[in-house]
């Protein structure tokens, strides 16, 4: 579908479907399709293989070489 | 200068050298509370019963010659997200109307057992999901927004109404609001810090971090609150709980320390005071025998898309069943945040997870 033509009525039709009943649907309309249309950006990846950090854990791969001290600012 | 102003690593001090009793540093907080607390609005609720009572229990250990821990009778906020024992965790909404927390959230214990006095909890933006936190008044201009989500804690450390407080930051919110009210905010590395009791926003992206007036105070409390907590499954196995010290060395030496100044993303679009702050800041470091070195950050075009594609369905995941049952009780800005929420696909969801690998794949170049 078309980022931009997602509708007041669209917006609450999919609302619906999942059981509730969206009590803005053209506020709501609005803010998805900025939401929408922001994360749209991520489409123009190449991911190839790579899986999504679904088991992510901080400390994997973040360690500095040995003897080194290193900050960020 | 009054007890209320005090550092908390003075305060501590001051606590164990005897020159201070943890009743008198609560009893000048409080009186700071009453005076201050009707125009700032920082607090939810202030536990005032339980905190002269831990305050009195302290006192008559610190008598004994006997301590807690490094924060033995400091008194702390703590944002309502996070959960006190016997205590609601109202997350600021109306939604968690009659909630009572089972049981303390791991930085509670923490804090518990290194000796700090629970003082209250603070107001947060609604389900910490907004940046202005609307209930609460800048500490410093009753005019300006207390920023948020974490707005209570920051402006209770500015105010001297908490000698120390905690927030948590999904996308900024424990920075922003330090910012705007003065203030030392952190925001550790993912993992670091246990969620276990933390209400969440976003899973993926979810800290919880100090707030203090120093910067060495922010390090006297990440000390006690880091460590692994199998009951948080983001948490990091490394380092073991209590087993780094992050206050910084008593010679201030950095000679060896390389800095990373971000060359991109990070001094875009700054004001340009801040800029010179920073500016000053990185100046002082060098002086400190520290070596800046500019950093570019890949990959930043596809930060905000990838912040915004994890945590609109997750908090939408999360609030779904009250969205469904109680959506009157939230306030207009957030319940739409969320429903908007409900209308993201997997596939958005899933490049951002597969954008989170690459971004950290890709490191500082």
């Amino acid at each position: 579908m078309s980022f931009a033509e997602l509708t007041p009525p669209e917006a609450a039709r999919w609302a619906r479907a999942p059981g509730w009943t969206c009590r803005a649907p053209r506020p709501v309309a609005a803010t998805a399709d900025q939401l929408l249309s922001l994360v749209a950006v991520l489409r123009e990846l190449d991911f190839g293989e790579t899986p999504p950090a679904a088991a992510y854990r901080a400390q994997e791969g973040t360690q500095s070489p040995e003897g080194t001290r290193d900050a960020a600012l | 200068m009054q007890p209320y102003e005090l550092s908390l690593a003075a305060a501590a001090a001051q606590i164990r050298t005897g020159q201070l009793s943890p009743v008198e540093l609560l009893d000048s907080v409080l009186r700071r509370i009453e005076q201050v607390e009707p125009r700032l609005n920082a607090y939810v609720e202030v536990a005032t019963t339980q905190a002269r009572q831990a305050a009195r229990e302290a006192e008559h250990e610190a008598a004994q010659g006997r301590y807690r821990g490094p924060l033995h009778g400091v008194p702390a906020a703590l944002k309502d997200l996070i959960d006190v024992s016997g205590s609601p965790t109202t997350a600021s909404s109306r939604v968690r109307a009659g909630h009572r927390a089972a049981a303390d959230s791991t930085v509670a214990a923490r804090l518990r057992a290194a000796g700090a006095i629970l003082l209250g909890k603070t107001h947060t933006h609604e389900f910490a999901y907004g940046l202005t936190t609307p209930q609460t008044n800048n500490a410093w201009d009753h005019g300006k927004v207390a920023g948020g989500s974490s707005g209570g804690s920051a402006v209770a450390v500015a105010a001297g109404t908490a000698t120390f407080a905690l927030g948590t930051d999904t996308g900024g919110s424990i920075r922003v609001p330090a910012a705007l009210n003065g203030v030392v905010g952190l925001k550790p590395t993912y993992g670091l810090v246990p969620r276990h009791g933390v209400t969440s926003l976003s899973w993926s992206l979810d800290h919880v971090g100090p707030i203090t007036r120093t910067v060495e105070d922010a390090a006297l409390v990440l000390t006690v609150l880091a460590g692994h907590d199998a009951r948080d499954p983001a948490s990091s196995t490394d380092p073991p709980p209590g087993t780094v010290d992050y206050r910084p060395d008593a010679d201030s030496d950095l000679t060896g320390v390389r800095v990373g100044v971000p060359r991109d993303y990070y001094v875009d679009h700054v004001d340009p005071q801040v800029a010179t702050a920073v500016r000053r800041a990185i100046g002082q470091l060098e002086e400190l025998g520290a070596r800046p070195v500019a950093v570019g950050i890949p990959m930043s075009r596809y930060f905000q898309a990838t912040l915004w594609a994890l945590v609109a369905p997750e908090a939408a995941a999360y609030h779904e069943h009250t969205l469904r049952t109680v959506p009157e009780l939230y306030q207009a800005d957030v319940r739409v945040l969320l429903e908007a929420g409900t209308l993201m696909g997997a596939g958005d969801y899933l490049r951002a997870q597969r954008a989170r690998t690459l971004i950290r794949g890709s490191g500082p170049a």
